[in-house]
């Protein structure tokens, strides 16, 4: 699923169509959620990346159910094909998340791949993972030439707006 | 009358060698500008000769992109915008101005020895000496265009561009115009017709030229503008060695307080807003012209950028500068 | 007086009623329903949007006790006309009802970007709508008796009695189907439950089916989707609605739709009876078993439904 669905007119297709069909895709998905929850960091094309973040997401957030919830064990079995990996999510990540409500995976894109084809490619993390951080792009500073004129800008607004306010209160008062 | 006065007004202050014939004939503007720039030419050949055989100094690129890299570069001859060729096309393109060893330096300006070199941009983390660069070079081509608009009649003289800072939202150039026209006040067509010039030179795409001069070479050039001359005794004062830096882009010719962004089409957006009459003791009419302008790398939505048109219109002060320098050592005294 | 046993027997009534749109004038009709409730004592909902009907139903009492009062007059009392005590109905069903938290599945937003707002003002308008008109709760499975207003019919009105098989339609523009099977003619009809033309929405039966959607009724022997026209309303259970576990017996093969698709996921159809073992291992093909993994097709509206109803509910109390 797109998460920016707003910034994207996708005209109804909420989802990429992977693999050879419904089935496969699960498949592909799964197999890439595998490794995201073994190795907590993983490399891939950025539409697949993209598509399976919605169910990364979705899994920590069964996984805070707790093991005893039959229907989380159900997810969990399903989705993580190596089954060592469902004690790793109900004891490691369910507990890392307990305090947040979504928001778990971090990604960024990389740059394209220059061995098969040109694809997009992107990494996809759960965040507080032990690895060294990723290089996150910085947003425009507020010390650009625009950010300060429009600082300059808001300051007048108050100020004007301020003496408005005071000249009003002696007017009451008066 | 205006000659007059300012013909007393240069023989009063300047030094009796310069000014030998007692009744300076009055130059059009377009031949002082030529005057100038030939002593400009001649005096940036003559620095160039200095350097007559090719010397090599090493430079070292620490910025964030290309990790250890090293120029071999030429001394006297190769600049920083020839070290960002080398990088690569967005180093060219977005550089505004160079740090050398920690000191701002212009893009086009030669390297003298061997150092360590790092890229400025508009969107870098902490901008603020670019966007003073900016704001400066903008004020220098309004003062441009403020000298070559009117007819070769009117006598213009151009005061200083007083240092504004960005957060007032205007540049500006100080200048007095002819005596014939201080009852004239600009209309709206009229600045729009200003900022038409601004555009012409943007699209011209001039690059900004700078030299190290000595004060008799800066006071010859400045001949005719007392203004300026009393700008390069200042500024030959402050500097212990009496030098003084100009700035030429095209053929204006400028005393200046800072570096300036490489060339004229950085600028993108650019507007001359308003002009403002000063009070002033002096018997001239000082007026202060105002704009407002943005870079290439920035952009801004129109409604937005309206209204900074409109805030820009009015009158900006150099002084709340200086208020608030004063007030910062007062706290810093203060906190001590 | 002379008609009423008449009446009440069900075939003449049930001609009466089929005929509504041409044949007997309405007071008749109300007359009827009287002396049946009078009869069997069965409690009635006294629904607000149905004031007009019961100030007629009055009016019919009147007449009929106003000949009991000519009896009277025998005894040599004075011929006073005495009004008869007014009958307090007591509703017994009505508040048990109100305690079940039920929201009405067109006030649910489907799951797409239309903006919020949009649902917002429909549900309003539905709330004013609901304020005139009681539309009950029922489900796919209840038997209703809707009365719409229709030009042609005599007394401007007609009724349809059926069992729902569908409810679809979100918002202003939803929807609910009945069907009845009427002389061996099945008979399907769909209202809109916020149409002007509604103008009574009778429950006569609450019930669930062990699915969503009885369209499968089409296919289904006659019997299971006849349902008797003159039915009395079915006191409305107190706690929890019942589930009818019914398995419906269906016609031969082949059937309008394929209905053991897993797709439709039908539980009220006893297969074993209708498809072979090939048949079966089709069937199986057909399954999607990954389809319960895939968390992008889960629409989850506990949370959605919660805050609507309460929304709705503080509306409808004003």
């Amino acid at each position: 699923m797109r998460l920016s669905a707003a910034a994207w007119i996708s005209h109804g297709r909420l989802r990429r169509r992977l693999g050879y069909g419904p089935r496969s895709r699960l498949d592909l998905l799964r197999n890439l959620l595998t490794g995201l929850v073994r190795h907590e960091r993983i490399e891939a094309p950025r539409a697949r990346l993209d598509e399976m973040r919605f169910y990364a997401e979705h899994l920590i957030d069964y996984a805070k159910r707790g093991d005893t919830d039959p229907k989380a064990m159900n997810m969990a079995n399903f989705w993580l094909t190596e089954k060592d990996l469902i004690h790793k999510l109900f004891k490691v990540l369910a507990p890392r998340f307990q305090a947040h409500a979504g928001n778990y995976t971090r990604m960024l894109q990389i740059p394209n791949r220059t061995t098969i084809d040109r694809a997009k490619m992107a990494v996809i993390e759960y965040k507080g993972n032990p690895f060294p951080p990723l290089p996150i792009p910085r947003r425009d500073s507020g010390k650009t030439l625009v950010n300060q004129l429009l600082k300059g800008y808001k300051d007048d607004v108050f100020r004007t707006k301020g003496a408005q306010l005071q000249e009003g209160h002696v007017g009451t008062a008066v | 009358m205006a000659s007059f006065r300012v013909a007393c007004g240069l023989r009063r202050g300047c030094s009796k060698r310069f000014v030998s014939t007692d009744p300076v004939p009055r130059l059009s503007t377009a031949e002082i500008a030529q005057m100038r720039n030939e002593l400009f030419s001649k005096e940036k050949e003559r620095q160039l000769s200095l350097y007559p055989r090719i010397e090599k100094i090493e430079v070292k690129y620490v910025g964030t992109s290309h990790p250890g890299t090293l120029f071999i570069m030429n001394k006297g001859l190769s600049t920083p915008y020839t070290c960002a060729m080398h990088l690569s096309e967005w180093h060219c393109k977005k550089s505004v101005l160079a740090l050398v060893d920690g000191n701002l330096w212009d893009m086009y300006r030669p390297l003298t020895q061997s150092c360590e070199i790092q890229f400025l941009t508009f969107k870098d983390e902490d901008p603020e000496e670019v966007n003073k660069a900016y704001w400066r070079s903008c004020a220098m081509i309004l003062g441009c265009v403020l000298e070559q608009a009117f007819k070769d009649e009117y006598l213009v003289t151009l005061v200083r561009a007083p240092e504004v800072p960005v957060v007032s939202g205007a540049f500006c150039y100080d200048v007095i115009l002819d005596s014939r026209l201080n009852a004239w006040t600009p209309t709206e067509e009229n600045l729009r017709s200003f900022t038409k010039e601004v555009h012409k030179l943007i699209y011209k795409d001039l690059p900004f030229e700078i030299l190290d001069v000595d004060v008799k070479v800066a006071l010859e050039i400045f001949q005719h503008n007392q203004y300026k001359l009393d700008a390069v005794k200042q500024k030959a004062s402050q500097n212990s060695e009496g030098i003084v830096q100009l700035h030429r882009f095209g053929d204006f010719i400028d005393v200046s307080e800072g570096p300036h962004i490489p060339r004229t089409s950085f600028c993108g957006q650019y507007e001359v807003t308003a002009a403002h009459n000063l009070e002033s003791r002096q018997s001239e009419l000082i007026r202060r012209v105002q704009g407002l302008s943005l870079p290439v790398q920035l952009k801004l939505h129109h409604a937005v950028w309206h209204r900074l048109l409109e805030r820009s219109q009015k009158l900006v002060n150099e002084d709340k500068r200086k208020e608030m320098k004063n007030e910062n050592e007062v706290s810093k005294t203060e906190s001590v | 007086m002379t008609k009423v046993p008449n009446l009440s027997s069900q075939t003449t009534s049930l001609r009466s009623i089929k005929f509504d749109s041409s044949g007997p004038p309405c007071r008749e009709e109300h007359f009827t329903h009287v002396y049946l409730l009078l009869k069997k004592r069965l409690p009635f909902i006294v629904m607000a949007a149905s004031c007009r009907k019961v100030w007629e139903m009055r009016g019919a009492c009147r007449r009929f006790f106003s000949v009991s009062g000519f009896l009277n007059c025998k005894d040599g009392q004075p011929a006073k006309f005495k009004p008869p005590p007014k009958p307090v109905i007591i509703d017994e069903t009505k508040p048990l009802a109100a305690e079940r938290r039920f929201l009405s599945p067109e006030f649910i937003p489907p799951r797409e970007r239309t903006h919020p707002f949009k649902f917002y003002l429909e549900r309003r308008d539905m709330i004013q709508r609901r304020k005139v008109l009681n539309i009950p709760e029922f489900y796919v499975g209840s038997i209703l008796s809707v009365t719409t207003a229709d030009p042609y019919a005599s007394g401007k009105r007609s009724t349809f009695v059926g069992l729902c098989i569908q409810r679809s339609g979100k918002g202003l523009g939803a929807t609910f189907i009945l069907r009845n099977i009427i002389e061996g003619q099945g008979v399907e009809v769909c209202f809109e439950l916020y149409s002007p033309l509604v103008q009574e929405i009778k429950l006569l039966k609450l019930e669930k089916r062990l699915d969503d959607n009885l369209m499968y009724l089409r296919d289904a022997l006659p019997e299971y989707s006849t349902v008797d026209v003159n039915m009395m309303p079915v006191p409305i259970p107190a706690d929890e609605v019942p589930v009818n576990k019914m398995k419906v017996k269906m016609k031969p093969r082949p059937w309008s739709k394929h209905w053991e698709h897993p797709k439709f996921n039908i539980q009220g159809i006893n297969f074993d009876f209708f498809l072979t073992d090939e048949d079966k291992k089709k069937v199986e093909e057909w399954s999607m078993p990954w389809r319960e993994f895939d968390m992008m097709i889960e629409y989850d509206t506990s949370k959605i439904e919660k805050e609507i109803w309460e929304e709705v509910n503080a509306e409808l109390k004003k």
